[in-house]
């Protein structure tokens, strides 16, 4: 589509409008700090840390189970609560050394692991659980870890890095049994 | 949300129908509304922004009425309380598991937010004297869970009414309690389904109440009241029954279609 002599105007009317937009973003990213100074401690643009956490939803029902009384010597229905699985890989996708790499995973915390220095494309992986999940939840582990003094980055501080991924774990209650006789009054 | 505005244009086929001077219109009126919506985030950050609505404490909330209720599975056995707090009287301990070797889960009449981090939710009990309540801390409980059916029984013309969102999706003839053995009246829900018992008497479904016959507290279980079906048929509908609510067995295998545990249940 060609533009008539005509039409012309709408089109620097356009960059008059996208002037003025551009100084209204300009204020928020530079709101509250100096935003030359913050990308000193961003060598690079790319991630430099990835972690994964499968499987990305996992849904269980809550178990009920006959639990011997010793006192009694009966045996009583007890509600077992499920434990959710995940497998977690933590990756360092940048060529340069990171240490100090931790997962942190608050509703997790078995989850949490401190895994030390990981190397250029290192990867390492690992199983966790978290147990008695009573309720839905969205799990969230995050990665963190610290870029070492590097002669081809260009800043001269440590800066850190971190990534996040989320699980969904689904709890079912067990509302039926299928084998048991009911005792309602009739 | 700067980012995100753009993909609210129509798709790229749509725009070359549009002539070029509606366009441009169009693609201002958009980064203008992004500037705008700019400028009201970074009043935002600032904090210099139009006060945002406070929730004041104690903040109480209804979760079941006529038409939709709540009902969520008791995780750990609780004590009750008369008042949203640890130190009022007990009402009754809840378990965590039914008679029937089911889930325990409570109605959740309404709620209420103490702080920011506790809450308590007002629950039907199932304990005698019937139409009970209690408080119990959310913690105790599960998810919260929407049903949207609600079950009537009216013991004078024999019938059972399921309603969803308020109309009426399912109605049958039923047998409730002989005299000597009256069926409870009261606000209460359905609190299991058991399946699979292979027992004519109760018909192929039977779903427990939060309902406790007043006479029979010697029977098995507590004389919980059920709905379900019968080996008899021919005999209803009438005053016919120990308490419970029997149908044709026709008629619970469709409820049992359309009505989910934890639906309130209101017997006249």
């Amino acid at each position: 589509m060609s533009f008539s002599g005509r039409r012309r105007a709408p089109v620097s009317a356009l960059v008059a409008v996208l002037l003025v937009v551009a100084t209204a973003v300009g204020a928020i990213v530079t709101l509250g700090s100096d935003a030359t100074a913050s990308r000193q401690l961003v060598p690079h643009s790319h991630p430099a840390i990835a972690i994964v956490s499968s499987p990305q939803l996992q849904t269980f029902e809550t178990k009920i189970v006959a639990k011997a009384d010793a006192k009694s010597h009966t045996r009583k229905p007890t509600l077992v609560l499920g434990t959710a699985k995940f497998t977690i890989t933590v990756t360092n996708t940048n060529p340069v050394r990171l240490t100090s790499v931790t997962v942190t995973d608050r509703l997790s915390p078995g989850c949490n692991r401190n895994i030390g220095a990981l190397a250029p494309g290192g990867s390492i992986g690992y199983s966790c659980s978290a147990a008695n999940v009573g309720r839905n939840y969205t799990n969230t582990a995050i990665a963190s870890g610290q870029w070492t003094k590097d002669a081809r980055v260009l800043t001269a501080a440590q800066a850190a890095t971190t990534a996040r991924t989320t699980a969904k774990v689904r709890v079912k209650p067990k509302v039926r049994q299928r084998t048991r006789l009911p005792l309602f009054t009739g | 949300m700067i980012v995100s505005r753009p993909r609210n244009h129509p798709p790229r086929s749509r725009l070359t129908r549009f002539s070029c001077t509606v366009a441009v219109k169009g693609a201002a009126l958009v980064l203008l509304l992004s500037a705008s919506a700019a400028g009201v985030g970074a009043a935002d950050a600032g904090g210099s922004g139009p006060p945002a609505a406070k929730k004041v404490f104690p903040y109480r909330y209804t979760l079941t009425d006529a038409k939709i209720g709540h009902w969520a599975a008791v995780l750990r056995s609780v004590v009750a309380h008369r008042q949203p707090k640890a130190s009022s009287p007990a009402v009754t301990r809840l378990g965590v598991v039914t008679s029937e070797w089911t889930q325990n889960v409570v109605l959740v009449i309404g709620g209420i937010d103490v702080n920011p981090t506790q809450t308590w939710y007002d629950v039907r009990l199932p304990i005698l004297p019937n139409n009970s309540i209690g408080w119990v801390p959310a913690s105790a409980l599960g998810d919260l869970y929407t049903v949207h059916t609600h079950l009537f029984v009216n013991r004078a013309t024999f019938t059972a009414t399921l309603k969803r969102d308020g109309r009426t999706i399912f109605t049958t003839r039923v047998g409730v309690g002989r005299s000597h053995w009256p069926t409870p009246a009261g606000q209460f829900y359905i609190r299991d389904k058991v399946t699979g018992f292979n027992d004519p008497f109760y018909g192929p479904i039977a779903f427990g109440t939060s309902a406790r016959s007043a006479v029979m507290t010697d029977w098995p279980g507590g004389g919980f009241i059920g709905v379900h079906g019968t080996n008899e048929p021919q005999i209803l509908p009438g005053a016919v029954s120990h308490g419970c609510i029997r149908m044709v067995n026709d008629a619970i295998i469709r409820l049992s279609q359309l009505m989910q545990v934890g639906t309130p249940l209101t017997v006249t």
